[in-house]
């Protein structure tokens, strides 16, 4: 045989593979066929020997040619018959979703006999704004992706300023930014409740978000509770009253509290406020204060006079405060979870609660 | 920042006598948090001090010396030793047989204990050490030698150098970021200044401190052409010669204290030294590289922001090229030989060999220094402290300390910013109500020892002049603060907060979640809550686009890379995790969402959508996505509207739910549809190609349900239904219905024929009683009806016609037909 003939006998067979591989159904088909075509192209090398030693080489290259065809065609219909695998598989379950009804009708014959349950920061939040309404706060939910007007500058945190530093912050392409504090909501509560009450009190519970790394104690989210506070007499003395007074009723205990010095720029003074650790009275180290005694939980202050007139309130006339605290850190050592991870892995073990 | 208490004390008199529990107690109480407490000098324990009695050549071995030395008590050592620098009567470093040396040179291929050696019929027992074996300095080639007149170390023979250089010390460390706003405190004659007044000590500064004036010759080859008026404030150049190259004993200690690198170079330590000491970085170049880099012994000098392409090489040896406005440059005739205020240039740098000096004490503007810090990602020691804002007006004090180490040769300055002493009026009425203290005189007098003075009292309004180096004092509310944190917070009356004449009131957003939550926990539902970040790979395994999605760009790993646009996505995840725990999972989870298609509001704020995502996976039952049809009408009683589903529309205007439809099985799912036609939500079941991409073997039905519409009414409080007085009529009606008619279709239907129907004071009422599926593939369904009045018993023609007028209705549909009717 001649090299041309040998050629377009191969042509042959993968032009037969194209077309036949198209009617296949199945890939138990298609392998099949690309098997026993590949075989076919293989068997023309038996030629070889027999050719004029300036196509022997020829030869090869074009039956390889031949195979890598077949198998990339093989590779495609493959691909697409799994898609119509899963097409037909879809197809059988096809079905009238408008009707409230499925096969064994009744729930109690097939769904859950337990409740269920509500996630353990849930129920956190849940009690703490219970203990703020009771006490006359409104609660305002955070928003989650902000611009840098609301986190930062309104705040008295202008571009460049130092302390941002403070704040391992996350941006998008747009230069928006997933809030790092509830504090974004600050000027938004403060508008808000002076339009209609000429005061503020309320609190603002949402998830917040800082650029780092997970491990056992850093978290890239977690869910902060902020208190604001602006009247015409907002002193120093009721902010410490009202976190004393929130921190006893949520721990049931009366609480003796500290005070240190802190700088943030949205308070002048700034503080931090601790209470003692109520979870280490029977242990000499206490996995949550670290044998300190003392529980740092709340970041707060007087409202800076420049954040206030950020939201259109005269501070001359009126004074406030305000405080953040992180809602996780609680919860952790509430149901002794020692890997912040955990909280947002839902463990379907840790979700079900414990009698 | 770190603090040696025994160098504050040089500073403060009387703090020595002070236990230090007392100072923590303190600064954490007026100040800040005190990071850690430490001691210094432990890694000294097996180093003794020891004097040079006699200094031979080895017989033997050509580069190698053996020293007899004099260890007081412990007797007499021999130690054979490389360095050559040593003369009987030196005092020096010995590490004992055993000991550990304290920085060991050679980690690969020792474990740095000294064992007793023989060099070629010498034995040595024990080591001198080099600086750099001390952690206190640069210096490999020679033996450390002590200064026999220092005076401020005793050096006694035989004496351990812990307890020389370490004993009593303690050193507190504050985190950088609690002092942000005090720049002065990043110094340890600051600090010692804040320390007497928190103790009531008196503050006892070097003379230099104060220092007004410079008293030095102009230079006439140093010129200072151009600085950038806002961000340089003071510019200072001091040429001058070293006295010595190697620095003082004193200082090196000094350094270690503080955690700074020891490199036995003046020039280099004396800059730090200063920084430490006073909060002022210096930097130091080489007169003689700097005459040659920039070709002339002439130099000008100019401080701007870099123009694009400019380079330099930094001390780090990095070369860095720098885009426009990217930092700000020090420039010697035009050409870059330093980053303002954060690291020097290589070519210039001053080393062993330099002579000549040129010191640069300047003042940049806080955020000029931390806009280059962020742009060009080099921190340095000194870029930390001008992120600081520090005080021109030391610069004459630092310039006077300098001298007491170099010979002055002149000085040039540029000075656009002085520092103006700011004064400040407060009413001591208003101080004492905003913080709920008793304030009196004696607490007005004590912010003298931090530097205020006090200009007038008129009755009760105060004017206090603020020292120029407390930038961050601006207002009455900061003077207030000094107060308090001097007198202590204790001393804050608890003040009760008493809300009395209004109800609260809370977020609708959160009032509907909640109600929800309820619902859905009572019927078996189990929250969870996940991350708003996903991945690109996750969402490419539920083949949801991320086009529309924020990206984050300085995320710090693909798992964050992407803010979700729905909550089930977070869900499934939930459940591949937990299926290897569990055999069945109904969760649920509410959020927010996020999406570009979603727009932003009219301030530009990205809009974001609340949602509530639900997710069956029951391996114990073969259950249909109908499930989630039947849970999804057990919701509307919350969300107070009705909702239907339909089938799977071909185009739905919703950026969200257009985005994830194609995670959904198209013959098995379908849109929920609220009262006024809008899509509020998809349900279904899983593609098959989702659950294959997941690793899933089992169907998995989901809902993925936008909050927002539902959330203004969310408190609408529904009514009561009048009581029922007579009997009411049921009536069963069964519908052949065909492949391709919907149940919402017949339902569609019934409503239309109960609007029309006339009979207001009949309350019409129906449910879905019985399905049943027919050989050729359609279904009967049946209603129950049941006819109701509030006014008299129905009579059956009655309720006939209103049927009548129902199963005529329905039947309009193609292929419908009453059951038995035919």
């Amino acid at each position: 045989m001649q090299l041309d003939d040998i050629r377009r006998k191969i042509e042959e067979v993968v032009k037969r593979f194209l077309e036949e591989s198209k009617k296949v159904h199945s890939l138990e088909e298609l392998s099949k066929l690309r098997n026993s075509s590949i075989r076919s192209l293989k068997a023309f090398l038996a030629e070889i020997p027999k050719l004029a030693p300036e196509d022997r080489a020829l030869l090869g290259k074009i039956v390889n040619n031949a195979i890598l065809q077949v198998q990339e065609e093989a590779e495609k219909v493959s691909s697409w018959l799994q898609e119509k695998v899963f097409d037909i598989k879809d197809k059988e379950l096809e079905l009238d979703i408008t009707t409230p009804w499925f096969k064994g009708g009744l729930e109690s014959y097939s769904l859950p006999l337990e409740q269920g349950a509500l996630h353990p920061i849930t129920r956190e939040i849940e009690r703490m704004i219970e203990i703020f309404t009771q006490m006359g706060f409104d609660v305002y939910l955070g928003k989650e992706l902000d611009i840098d007007k609301y986190v930062f500058d309104y705040l008295n945190i202008p571009p460049d300023h130092p302390a941002r530093e403070a704040w391992d912050t996350f941006y998008t392409e747009e230069g928006y930014i997933p809030t790092t504090h509830t504090s974004n909501m600050q000027i938004r509560v403060i508008r808000d409740q002076m339009k209609k009450h000429n005061e503020v009190y309320a609190i603002v519970v949402g998830k917040t978000f800082r650029n780092e790394e997970l491990d056992a104690r850093h978290s890239h989210t977690f869910y902060q509770m902020e208190g604001v506070v602006v009247t015409e007499d907002a002193s120093l003395g009721q902010l410490l009253y009202t976190l004393k007074t929130f921190l006893s009723y949520y721990f049931r205990k009366e609480l003796r509290y500290k005070v240190l010095p802190a700088h943030f720029p949205f308070v002048e003074p700034g503080l931090e406020f601790a209470v003692e650790c109520v979870f280490c009275e029977h242990e000499s180290t206490c996995s949550v204060c670290g044998g300190k005694k003392w529980l740092e939980i709340v970041g707060a202050g007087m409202i800076h006079p420049q954040v206030l007139k950020n939201a259109g309130v005269d501070p001359k006339k009126y004074k406030g405060f305000a405080w953040g605290f992180g809602i996780d850190r609680l919860v952790m050592s509430k149901h002794k979870i020692d890997d912040i991870r955990d909280l947002y892995q839902n463990n379907i073990n840790m979700l079900t609660p414990a009698r | 920042m770190r603090f040696a208490l025994q160098e504050l004390a040089l500073f403060v008199k009387g703090l020595d006598k002070i236990e230090k529990e007392k100072i923590i107690e303190r600064i954490e109480e007026a100040l800040s948090e005190v990071e850690t407490v430490s001691s210094f000098g432990d890694e000294y324990e097996d180093v003794l001090v020891a004097k040079v009695l006699e200094v031979k050549k080895h017989p033997a071995l050509d580069k190698l010396w053996v020293v007899k030395v004099d260890l007081g008590k412990e007797g007499q050592k021999t130690v054979v030793t490389g360095a050559g620098n040593l003369k009987p009567g030196d005092l020096v470093p010995y590490t004992r047989v055993g000991g550990k040396v304290p920085v060991n040179p050679y980690p690969d291929k020792w474990d740095g204990v000294i064992s007793k050696k023989e060099f070629k019929g010498v034995i040595s027992e024990g080591m001198l050490n080099s600086p750099y074996e001390l952690g206190l300095g640069n210096e490999h080639d020679r033996i450390m030698v002590f200064p026999i007149t220092d005076t401020v170390f005793n050096f006694k023979i035989g004496e351990s150098l812990a307890s020389l250089l370490g004993k009593d010390e303690v050193i507190i460390e504050i985190e950088n970021k609690a002092l942000t706003h005090r720049g002065d405190l990043f110094s340890i004659i600051g600090m010692a200044q804040e320390l007497g007044a928190l103790l009531g000590l008196s503050f006892s500064p070097p003379r230099w401190w104060y220092k007004k004036g410079i008293k030095l010759d102009r230079l006439d080859d140093v010129k200072i052409a151009h600085t950038e008026k806002e961000d340089v404030w003071r510019y200072v150049l001091v040429k001058a010669t070293l006295k010595t190259e190697s620095t003082p004993f004193d200082i090196r200690v000094f350094l270690k204290k503080h955690g700074i690198k020891v490199h036995g170079v003046l020039a280099v330590d004396l800059t730090n030294y200063i920084m430490l000491l006073a909060g002022q970085p210096v930097h130091a170049f080489d007169l003689t590289k700097l005459k040659k880099v920039s070709g002339s012994s002439n130099l000008e000098f100019s401080v701007r922001w870099s123009k694009e392409g400019e380079s330099l090489t930094t001390l780090d040896g990095t070369v860095r090229t720098f885009s426009d406005k990217e930092a700000l440059l020090i420039l010697c005739n035009n050409k870059p030989v330093a980053i303002a205020g954060v690291i020097g240039g290589e070519e210039t740098a001053v080393d062993e060999s330099t002579k000549e000096v040129l010191f640069e004490i300047a003042t940049f503007k806080k955020t000029s220094v931390r806009r280059t810090v962020m742009n060009t990602g080099i921190f340095t020691d000194a870029s930390v402290v001008f992120s600081r804002q520090q005080d021109p007006e030391k610069i004459e004090g630092v310039v006077e300390f300098l001298i007491n180490y170099v010979d002055p040769l002149g000085w040039v300055q540029k000075y656009e910013k002085p520092s103006r002493k700011r004064h400040i009026t407060f009413d001591l009425d208003k101080a004492e109500q905003f913080l709920d203290v008793k304030i009196d005189q004696k607490d007005i007098t004590k912010l003298t020892a931090l530097g205020f003075m006090l200009n007038n009292q008129k009755d009760k309004k105060i004017t206090v002049s603020v020292p120029t180096y407390r930038f961050d004092v601006e207002i009455p509310e900061d003077i207030y603060e000094e107060i308090v944190r001097l007198k202590g917070y204790k001393e804050v009356r608890l003040n009760p907060l008493i809300i009395t004449h209004r109800e609260s009131r809370v977020d609708d957003k959160l009032f509907l979640a909640s109600k929800i939550r309820s619902q859905l926990s009572t019927l078996g539902f189990i929250e969870a809550i996940n991350y708003v970040f996903v991945s690109k790979e996750e969402y490419a395994n539920l083949l949801i686009p991320t086009k529309n999605l924020y990206r984050i760009v300085n995320a710090v790993s693909e798992d964050v890379e992407y803010m979700r646009s729905n909550i089930f996505g977070s869900l499934i995840k939930t459940l591949v995790h937990n299926k290897v725990y569990t055999q069945r999972m109904y969760l649920f989870e509410i959020g927010s969402v996020f999406s570009k298609g979603l727009g932003t509001n009219s301030e530009n704020v990205p809009n974001e959508r609340l949602h509530l995502g639900m997710v069956i996976y029951d391996t114990l039952r073969k259950l249909s996505p109908n499930v989630l049809t039947r849970y999804i009408k057990k919701l509307e009683k919350v969300l107070n509207e009705k909702l239907s589903v339909t089938p799977l529309e071909k185009k739905i205007y919703d950026p969200i739910f257009t985005d994830i439809r194609d995670a959904f099985n198209p013959y098995a799912s379908g849109v929920v549809v609220s009262d006024n036609k809008v899509v509020v939500g998809i349900i279904g079941a899983l593609k098959h190609k989702v659950l294959y991409n997941l690793g899933l073997n089992y169907p998995v039905f989901v809902a993925e349900i936008n909050l927002s519409p539902f959330v203004k009414k969310a408190k609408k409080e529904g009514g009561v239904m009048p009581p029922l007085r007579f009997p009411p009529v049921y009536q069963d009606v069964c519908f052949v219905t065909p492949k391709g008619v919907f149940y919402q279709q017949l339902v569609d239907k019934i409503e239309e024929a109960i609007a029309e129907s006339d009979h207001t004071d009949i309350s019409i009422s129906y449910e879905l009683f019985d399905v049943y599926h027919n050989q050729d593939g359609s279904r009967n369904l049946t209603f129950r009806f049941r006819f109701a009045s509030f006014k008299r018993t129905l009579k059956e023609e009655e309720v006939n016609r209103i049927r009548k007028r129902i199963v005529e209705s329905v039947c309009t549909l193609e292929g419908v037909t009453l059951k038995g009717a035919e």
